[in-house]
């Protein structure tokens, strides 16, 4: 599995150093990623998704994170080995990355045009001039009209779905091999949300790139990934296709996210299955599994001990004591 | 009007609660601008009844919701709260009456006090209005933190800060509630929360409507979320509302095509698996200060023709209890 | 077993940086009670007499019984910093508060109410801070004669501008919080909404600011004394005590080293005590 794996973090632990603390934000991680492929990963608000994205960028600084185990192998090399130097040239050119604002991820007082071609001036060393025609022709790849004109505007003269394309343009720009998306759509209308994430996945068609979508929206992954892992309190929980996963969770987590958010399909008034409690405090977290304070299954195992991970046949992998049987025979 | 007083000394179970008619808003800009959020729209909430009100941001829902709470009141139109016009009421009339309507906003942290506990927060409406003493308002306040499924001996000396998001739009919900409103308006009460948290609120928010008897008002911009909590939905775009329609009706015969495209545009995790985003519609809202002639839905409508440019369409029925303004509706 | 080595890590950051922070808060802290202290009950406190001149002690170097050494008069440098010092935190404290109250109340009210109260607040404020503060001061100071109360509504009036300014920005963006929409929404009035929703959140930040702004007013009543415009002698001030005995720097630095040190240390102080206290406050706002 890991030989034609184009990423491959293996037991990965990025804890954070807090004044109240140490964080385990990401604690235990192990995930495959082929070339091409598309990795959605689920979660709350505080579940270590978007820690686990930087910790694969190296965007969080030493001061506060504690490397506190684990490997990142992308194209055979552990980037948790490599110096900021190295970490530099790879960032932007093979990995590039989108946030949920693309307000603050742009810079107010430059042309967006000179924001597409400062990233190839610095990791191709291209021409100004060639480098203006470039960022036209991106500007143009990512659907925004009259790129031209618009390569000459300022980031807040732009609407929101518009900055969002402009980040892409610029994360496209090197043409990387994984791109990972954090909450891309989140700040945007649902009308938006669905161009911004079609152009993600018309892009990655045509380019044969990896792509990781970072969400907590399990419709937007299911629109969109080959593959889905669902974090929560640090770990991941569950993994498989995403038509399998989502058809038929076997962890109580994925059951519970699925059924408490509601649905278009479901008549008005529909009683929703909330789940009780809030996620733990990754300071001093649950002994067992960490979801079993709030779940409706837990038994005395997954208080006392941390669940060990299944594995069954097409990629698919859970980490609960009490999996969800398969509904169908 | 004599009949509308008569029906608010005798609220009947299809009395209208609230009425809005023609309201509008314009902000003055910077530089001699002025933008109208929203431009005219009416509608009604009967008694026991929940209004979604659903639109992309900039539509103005938002400003419909504070302007007819007058949080400040709107710039023409008319508000009538249970037959009583709010334009015709003096500044305390306004004060008075004002308990019976009452707000939960969207962020949960930023709608309370840091400063005050939680206790003081939830008292707070009742000592502004005034007549209880000390222990009869703990008592109250009591109630409402159990009503609204908050320990009151763990909470009560806390700061908003303590408590996580869920808990503090309970707590939201209590203040809005402990003066038994009529009205109740949620603008996007469950958009900051996660998903088991927005499960948990909106359930709350259904068994208060239940115990209160209230009437709700319930603005957001995800369409799931409007059709699980309403009873009626009003969609807006643009600052005008282009259809109404009972929710099971409006989700599976919606005639105008902003409303199709905007639930084409809902990505669904059960049956989503590969979408080929067909019915995306392009391009965004168009800036308010300059809005598009006719319809304003036309620069992005899939069927727009000539006549939309030039001619504003009006509501019109779509069937049962259903209106649509669009020259080329669905059905 | 495991599980300890595992939290051993865990305790040491927050425990170190906890100690550090606690000594840059104490050791300023301690030098302004103590300088408090001292100014209060300075007449208790066993030191030779400050008003006493021997003109047959003058400029002695520092020894038991004159530990700052004497002055060009022979009277005891250590007794009459301290007595400077007193006029000094009087001064700070005095014209800070005055500033914080006007300044605070004028800023509430333009920030709450906007418009034309605004207008004209903003604009009366502009007004005092394009006068040249120094001169203004001297202009005051040598037009009605130097006296305490005078040289504390001096400065005060400078700081008035400073006050209103960064309480009417907290208000604006208090006063577009949901919970002011709530307290509206729920019939209260506005004094009420000003008194119990605004103002509690306004006290912290103006706080640590104001004790940057005592440093800064102490400063200011050493230049206005150094110039001879503060409280008129015999009352010693630190920077007076420094522009008599300046023609001395070579021969007797001590009677210059001893006012310029407290000075020094309380101004310090301040500003290290303030730094830490907006750091906190910083934390505890985003944290929220």
């Amino acid at each position: 599995m890991t030989a034609g794996a184009l990423l491959s973090i293996r037991g990965l632990k990025s804890y954070l150093r807090t004044p109240r603390g140490l964080v385990r934000a990401v604690d235990g991680v192990s995930v495959d990623l082929a070339a091409g492929r598309t990795l959605g990963l689920v979660g709350e608000s505080g579940c270590g998704k978007s820690i686990l994205a930087r910790s694969i960028m190296g965007l969080i600084a030493d001061a506060v994170l504690d490397k506190a185990g684990g490997q990142i192998l992308f194209d055979g090399r552990d980037l948790r080995g490599l110096s900021e130097k190295e970490m530099r040239r790879l960032r932007g050119r093979e990995i590039a990355m989108i946030f949920q604002d693309p307000m603050t991820s742009l810079n107010p007082v430059m042309r967006v045009g000179d924001q597409i071609g400062q990233v190839l001036r610095l990791h191709f060393g291209s021409s100004k001039a060639e480098a203006q025609r470039r960022a036209v022709e991106l500007l143009a790849s990512v659907g925004i009209p009259s790129p031209e004109r618009r390569a000459r505007s300022f980031p807040h003269e732009l609407s929101g779905g518009m900055r969002q394309r402009v980040m892409i343009a610029i994360a496209l720009a090197c043409d990387p091999k994984l791109l990972i998306a954090d909450e891309p759509t989140t700040a945007l209308d649902v009308t938006v949300q669905a161009q911004i994430l079609r152009l993600l996945r018309e892009q990655r068609e045509k380019r044969g790139m990896a792509l990781i979508l970072i969400t907590h929206n399990l419709g937007v992954v299911a629109g969109v990934a080959d593959e889905v892992a669902v974090m929560y309190a640090g770990r991941i929980v569950e993994h498989g296709q995403t038509a399998d996963l989502l058809r038929a969770p076997r962890m109580p987590y994925t059951a519970a996210l699925m059924q408490s958010a509601p649905r278009l399909a479901d008549p008005p008034h529909t009683r929703l299955q909330a789940i009780q409690g809030r996620p733990p405090m990754l300071i001093d977290p649950p002994a067992g599994c960490r979801f079993a304070p709030r779940c409706t299954r837990a038994a005395e195992i997954c208080r006392r001990e941390p669940a060990e991970t299944t594995e069954a046949s097409g990629e698919r992998r859970w980490t609960c004591w009490r999996p969800l049987e398969v509904g169908h025979a | 009007m004599p009949d509308q007083t008569l029906s608010s000394v005798a609220p009947q179970s299809d009395a209208t609660v609230l009425e809005v008619q023609d309201l509008t808003k314009t902000f003055a800009l910077a530089g001699g601008q002025r933008l109208q959020a929203v431009a005219g729209i009416s509608f009604q909430i009967a008694a026991g009844e929940t209004l979604g009100l659903v639109g992309e941001s900039g539509c103005g829902k938002t400003t419909v919701g504070r302007a007819l709470m007058a949080l400040p009141p709107p710039s023409s139109g008319e508000v009538i709260l249970e037959g009583t016009p709010l334009s015709r009421l003096s500044a305390a009339e306004l004060r008075a009456i004002r308990p019976r309507m009452q707000m939960v906003f969207q962020d949960p942290i930023s709608s309370l006090n840091p400063k005050r506990t939680i206790a003081d927060i939830v008292a707070a409406p009742l000592v502004v209005a005034g007549g209880l003493n000390r222990r009869q308002r703990d008592e109250r306040v009591r109630e409402m933190l159990d009503a609204v499924g908050l320990d009151p001996g763990t909470v009560w000396d806390r700061r908003p800060h303590e408590l996580s998001g869920g808990q503090c739009q309970r707590v939201s919900v209590a203040r809005a509630l402990i003066l038994n409103p009529r009205l109740l308006v949620c603008d996007e009460p469950v958009s900051s929360l996660d998903v088991s948290v927005q499960a948990q609120i909106l359930n709350l928010l259904e068994d208060a409507k239940a115990r209160f008897g209230l009437t709700m008002l319930f603005i957001a911009h995800d369409l799931a979320v409007v059709k699980n909590i309403s009873d009626r939905v009003a969609v807006m775009y643009l600052g005008k509302i282009c259809e109404v329609a009972p929710a099971a009706r409006l989700y599976s015969q919606a005639a105008h095509p902003y409303t199709v495209a905007l639930l084409a545009s809902v990505p669904d995790p059960g049956t989503d698996f590969g979408r080929r985003f067909a019915r995306v519609i392009e391009g965004e809202i168009p800036s308010p200060l300059d809005p598009p002639s006719g319809c304003r839905f036309r620069t992005r409508c899939p069927k727009a023709t000539a006549q939309c440019a030039v001619e504003e369409p009006r509501l019109r029925p779509a069937g049962e209890n259903h209106v649509v303004a669009c020259h080329h509706p669905e059905h | 077993m495991t599980t300890q080595a595992a939290e051993t890590p865990v305790a040491a950051p927050a425990a170190v940086r906890r100690s550090r922070l606690s000594l840059s808060v104490s050791l300023p802290v301690l030098w302004l009670g103590a300088a408090a202290l001292a100014t209060i009950f300075s007449a208790y406190l066993p030191m030779p007499d400050p008003f006493r001149q021997s003109l047959l002690r003058t400029l002695q170097s520092p020894s038991p019984t004159n530990l700052f050494g004497t002055d060009s008069l022979g009277r005891d440098v250590l007794a009459r910093s301290i007595l400077g010092l007193r006029v000094s935190l009087v001064v700070g404290l005095g014209s800070v508060l005055f500033g914080f109250a006007l300044g605070g109340a004028l800023g509430l009210v333009s920030g709450f109410f906007r418009g034309r109260v605004d207008f004209w607040i903003s604009a009366a404020m502009t007004l005092i801070l394009s006068f040249p503060p120094l001169v203004l001061a001297i202009a005051i100071m040598s037009y009605a004669g130097p006296s305490l109360g005078l040289v504390i509504f001096t400065l005060g009036l400078l700081f008035v501008p400073a006050f209103a300014r960064i309480t009417r920005a907290n208000t604006l963006s208090l006063a577009d919080r949901e919970f002011v929409l709530a307290a509206r929404a729920m019939g209260m009035r506005n004094g009420r909404i000003l008194l119990q929703e605004i103002l509690p959140n306004l006290v912290a930040p103006l706080i640590a600011y104001g004790m940057l702004m005592v440093a800064v007013a102490i400063i200011g009543e050493a230049a206005l004394s150094f110039l001879g415009l503060s409280v008129p002698p015999p009352q010693p001030t630190l920077g007076g005590m420094v522009a008599a005995e300046r023609a001395n720097l070579l021969d007797a630095p001590w009677a210059v080293f001893g006012p310029s040190l407290f000075l020094f240390l309380t101004v310090l102080s301040l500003n290290v005590a303030g730094d830490q206290l907006q750091r906190r406050i910083d934390q505890r706002e985003a944290a929220l």
